[in-house]
């Protein structure tokens, strides 16, 4: 019996229990695979340590090719079903469109509400739901707060508060990245 | 009429510059193969598709492997690997280049195998009467000891009896013993704890000596004797 058996038959049971280092670990592997007395001695300490000489699983290049063909078709059928919704094409873009459409969907909302109080009077805060708004609100952008427990958005968003100031109408808006529209 | 000369053989050339490759898919194609995942992940990201379909050209066998080992047939680990870069193209906005690919390509491909794994254990269930047929037959032929030293016999060996894990189980042993991975890369394919890793391991283990003692008492002392 060589000497790599001797220090292979030594570190099955370190092997077994998980305590080899990750080099003894693949070298112990690669002797097991080589060495037939070493694999039966293997065995009869514990059969599972065969598993660990089976071979990757065989793919074939036709099998490769298959499987590359098939991908480029399904993103050639994702890209023409986005072309057809007229959505942009590149991976992972509908994430991003669907992400600004819900922010926008949200900014519109807050835009019909806060447009006719901010007519009413440029003193007056506008009110949203469960936000504390600032109670003396001057000219120019600023995040108010985020919504406490009772809002009905989800605690995550932020609503900012524009007041332009001159009499121009005040606008608030809630960037919300857990709406889905 | 014009007083520029046509050009003659003798005179200056009729075009400024020499003709210029500016794109060519195959050129495209070999710097491809010699860029790292990483950078074709990130290509492939900003709509490269030779970029991504090098990435899969080099990834199959190894998510072919995974799958076939956590599901057990050959056909539908294919169709895995392929859901598997589907859905990898789907989500490329959503890989952080400072994590391995390697890792982030693992998970997708390891949560596919258990989801179809379960899926079509449920299926089983559903008609087992007929399958437990089936299966004793194959119990029957599979019980042929002598052959079961030889690598397809051993692989043969695996699915039969790694039937009986869980399917988590079977993914970290799969990733442990055949893709040697760490059990720190388990936890983040898997999304588990170290820890728990450590737990399915050793249930693994456990469980697949108990059944190869079911289907084969005694096997192991006398392939010592050979």
């Amino acid at each position: 019996m060589s000497a790599a058996c001797e220090g292979v038959r030594r570190d099955l049971p370190g092997y077994e229990s998980e305590s080899l280092p990750a080099e003894r670990r693949r070298a112990l592997r690669e002797h097991l695979a080589l060495c037939v007395s070493c694999r039966v001695e293997a065995a009869s300490v514990d059969p599972v340590l065969l598993f660990a000489t089976l071979p990757a699983a065989e793919v074939s290049s036709g099998e490769v090719a298959s499987v590359v063909a098939s991908v480029r078709a399904g993103i050639a059928l994702r890209q023409a079903e986005r072309r057809i919704e007229g959505g942009p094409v590149r991976p992972g873009a509908r994430t991003r469109t669907r992400l600004a459409l819900g922010i926008a969907a949200a900014a519109a909302v807050l835009l019909t509400i806060a447009v006719p109080a901010g007519l009413k009077s440029r003193t007056a805060p506008v009110r949203v739901a469960g936000a504390k708004a600032a109670s003396a609100p001057t000219p120019g952008i600023s995040a108010v707060a985020a919504p406490g427990s009772d809002a009905k958005v989800s605690g995550a968003a932020t609503v900012y508060d524009w007041n332009p100031g001159a009499g121009e109408p005040r606008v608030v808006w809630i960037v919300d990245g857990s709406l889905d529209i | 009429m014009s007083d520029k000369k046509p050009p003659t053989p003798e005179g200056p050339a009729p075009y400024k510059e020499p003709m210029e490759l500016v794109y060519s898919e195959g050129r495209r194609r070999v710097e491809a193969a010699e860029e790292s995942d990483r950078d074709l992940a990130l290509q492939a990201r900003a709509g490269d598709l030779v970029a991504f379909e090098t990435l899969v050209g080099r990834k199959t066998p190894v998510v072919v492997g995974i799958a076939r080992r956590i599901v057990g047939d050959r056909e539908d680990a294919r169709d895995i690997a392929q859901m598997v870069f589907l859905r990898v193209w789907g989500q490329l906005d959503r890989f952080d280049p400072t994590y391995s690919f390697n890792t982030w390509l693992y998970r997708i491909a390891t949560n596919l195998s258990i989801d179809f794994l379960r899926s079509a254990r449920s299926r089983e269930r559903a008609h087992g009467a007929t399958l437990q047929l089936v299966r004793q037959r194959e119990e029957s032929s599979i019980l042929d000891a002598t052959r079961a030293a030889e690598d397809g016999e051993l692989t043969r060996l695996f699915e039969r009896v790694s039937h009986h894990l869980s399917a988590k189980q079977k993914a970290a042993f799969v990733l442990r013993e055949m893709q040697d991975c760490d059990t720190r890369e388990i936890a983040e394919i898997l999304q588990c704890r170290e820890s728990t890793v450590r737990n399915h391991l050793f249930n693994a283990r456990r469980i697949l000596r108990r059944e190869i003692e079911r289907l084969h008492p005694g096997f192991f002392g006398r392939m010592r004797t050979r």
